[in-house]
Parts: C-alpha cells; structure tokens; sequence
C-alpha cells in the first residue's frame, strides 16, 4: 500500500508524493519531480506503492504496467494511455480523466469514486469490484466490460455506453443518465433500485 | 505496509491481510474463508499470520477462522465471543494496541450488530459490514439503522477525507467519498438539516 506519510509543511496532513517529504502543493520543483518519478515508472512493468495523488500528469504513456496499492487520487489524468494494464486496490478518487484509454484493463477493487471523466474509453475490460460512485462521465464507453460488483452509485452518466456489458450486481442506485446506451447489456441483473438489491 | 484483498466467494466477503514488510508478519482481517489460494499466497510470500481480527461474528466473516487457526498460532481479537475460538481478546471502544509493530485502534459502530467493530489501522479504515462504497450496512430495526447512522456520523466521518473504507462486501472507498455519495449517510444529514430548519421555524 502507498505509504501514509504526511507532508512535513506543518499543519498539512495531506499525504507526501513518493520520493518526496512533500505533498504536490508544497513540492517546491514539483514538475521535475513528476518527471523523474515518470521516468523511474516507465521503466517498471509493475508498479507498487506509488503515491501521486493530486499530481497533474499529461501525456503519459502506462500501457501494459500492474499497479498494486497505488494514489493518483485528486489528480488531473489528461491523454494518458492505460491500456492492457493491471490494477489492483488502487485509488482515482475525485480525479479529472480526460481523453484517457483504459481498453482492455484488468481492474479489481478500484476507486473511481468522484472522479469527472470525460472522452474516456474502458472497452473490453475486466471492471470487477469497483467503486465509480458519484462519478460524472461524459462520453464515455464501457462496453464490452464485465462491471460485476461494481458500483455506480450517485453516479452523473452522459453519452455513455454500456453495449453488451455484464452487469451482474453493479449498482446505479440514484444515478441520472443522458443519452446512456444499455444495449445487449444484462440490466436486469443490475440493480436501479434498493429495494431487492442483495449487498 | 503491505494490504491485499482476498474475494470469498462464501458470502461474497472481503477478507483482507495487512502485512508489516519489515518482520513479515501479517494480520487477517475477517476470515470468511481460509482457501488453499489464499494459503499458497501466504506461504508464497513467507508471511507468518500473527493476528486476527473480527469486526463482528456473523459466520460469513469468520468461517475460515477454524482452519486458520490450525495452521497459525494467530491472536484473535473482536468485541463479542467468536466461534471456533475460546481463546481471544475481547476489545472495546476506544482501545488501542500494537500487533504485527503495527497500531491497531477499535471504533465500536453498533447497529448491524451489537458487537460491530471498525479497525484503524494508520489512514485503513475495516469497516465490516457497518459502512460499504455508497451503502451503510443492513440492521433488523429503525432503532438499530439510526443507532448505525448516529455512531457512523459521530466516529467516522469526523476522520480526514483520504481515510480509506475497506468494507466486508463491494469495493473500496473513502471517507471523502462516502461524505458525498453514500445515500444513508446523505439521508441522516437531510435529515439533521430539517430537524434544524424545523427548529427555526418554531
């Protein structure tokens, strides 16, 4: 799990970035940090422990990377490129992700939680045990994807599809939704309502 | 400090073990289920299981609890009395202690159960059936839902917004997420802002 320590700048409880004492506000040179810490990444097929929570990244390149007990949470994720990469137990709470593939992920016990992503494609991916609650997507697609226990609760869906994905057990209690396409989708073993929905 | 997920398929629940990477020693948490998967990877990575602790004791959490105990000589620790154990430390609210070198601290949340417990472990929060991603856990009565909701309010959501909800079933969140999304936790605080709105008028 990413390390818990706080950022040393008194009264600041945020967490510090890996490699660093600091949190992403008080890291003085924090852009050659970022950089240093992409090219360490880079190099590295499996990633573990990384803490880059509220970090802006653009343009990174991540595609066939595991990472296990990572923080990207409250980080600005644009034209990043995640495809055919393994997650496990890591945290995008109320991240902005723009334009970012995540075709074909293996993802399980993840946090999407809050996030706005927007121009966003997770086609053909393993989605299992996942939280997307309160999440804002803005043409998005998920299809093809099996969302088994995942949840999607509060959840802000436009221009999003959902084509012939599992939906066994993944909740969208409360969600509002835009233009949302559900086609060949299994929503009837989804859950819409709390009423009946076994957790 | 290293955490992994383990899916049991008997009550779809999440047993989870928290390793200190320094001694190799681990804690598991609610043992639903002692599988040989979940064995190998123990013995794989050479962690000797020192602890155990139960949120609660319904048999879904702890039914792996008698094989586990075969194989590890493993102090269990809960609020309540623990089936396939006679010997275990009863913990209150409020209690801390260190196993593992890492500090463990008891938040007693009644209200699933009487004897529902939250382990705090640095910002890992073991929330058992008490709070999960977006849903507080089931109670038999109103008196127990809002008993759930008043200890939740008071003990939980008073901790930092990057504390981490490791439920007994679904996926993980935070506290900051919870805070926004979780629609019981949301409706008690519609609800507090009524009463207050209410007051007001009067």
């Amino acid at each position: 799990m990413y390390s818990f320590t706080s950022c040393t700048v008194n009264d600041c409880n945020t967490t510090a970035l890996s490699g660093s004492d600091f949190c992403v506000l008080h890291l003085s040179d924090a852009a050659n940090h970022i950089k240093a810490l992409y090219e360490t990444i880079r190099q590295q097929k499996t990633i573990k422990n990384i803490n880059l929570a509220g970090v802006p990244l653009d343009g990174w390149i991540l595609k066939q990377r595991q990472f296990f007990g990572c923080s990207f949470a409250g980080a600005q994720l644009n034209n990043i490129d995640w495809s055919d990469s393994v997650f496990r137990m890591c945290f995008f709470d109320f991240c902005t992700i723009k334009n970012a593939q995540f075709c074909r992920i293996d993802a399980q016990f993840c946090s999407f939680a809050g996030a706005a992503i927007s121009d966003t494609t997770f086609i053909g991916s393993e989605l299992v045990h996942n939280n997307f609650n309160g999440v804002h997507t803005v043409r998005c697609n998920f299809s093809n994807s099996s969302l088994y226990n995942t949840r999607f609760i509060k959840s802000q869906l436009a221009e999003t599809d959902f084509i012939d994905c599992d939906l066994k057990k993944t909740f969208f209690l409360d969600i509002s939704q835009t233009s949302v396409n559900w086609k060949f989708s299994n929503t009837q073993e989804a859950y819409f309502e709390l009423t009946g929905a076994d957790f | 400090m290293t955490v992994f997920f383990h899916y049991s398929l008997y009550g779809f629940s999440n047993v989870y073990l928290v390793a200190n990477d320094h001694t190799k020693e681990a804690i598991i948490i609610d043992p639903a289920e002692f599988s040989i998967n979940l064995l190998n990877f123990i013995e794989k990575r050479d962690y000797d299981i020192k602890a155990v602790l139960v949120t609660h004791n319904h048999l879904h959490h702890i039914k792996g609890l008698r094989t586990l105990l075969k194989i590890y000589s493993a102090m269990v620790f809960g609020s309540n009395s623990i089936p396939f154990t006679s010997n275990h430390t009863i913990v209150h609210d409020g209690d801390q202690f260190t196993t593992c070198g890492l500090k463990v601290q008891i938040l007693s949340v009644p209200g699933h159960s009487p004897d529902s417990v939250i382990f705090k472990i640095e910002k890992l929060l073991f929330t058992g059936d008490t709070l999960q991603a977006g849903l507080l856990g089931k109670t038999n009565s109103k008196y127990g839902n809002s008993l759930l909701k008043d200890q939740l309010m008071k003990k939980i959501m008073s901790q930092p917004d990057d504390c981490i909800v490791l439920p007994g079933h679904g996926p993980p969140s935070s506290i900051g997420a919870e805070r926004s999304f979780n629609i019981g936790l949301l409706e008690k605080a519609m609800n507090v802002e009524q009463e207050r709105y209410n007051l007001f008028l009067q």
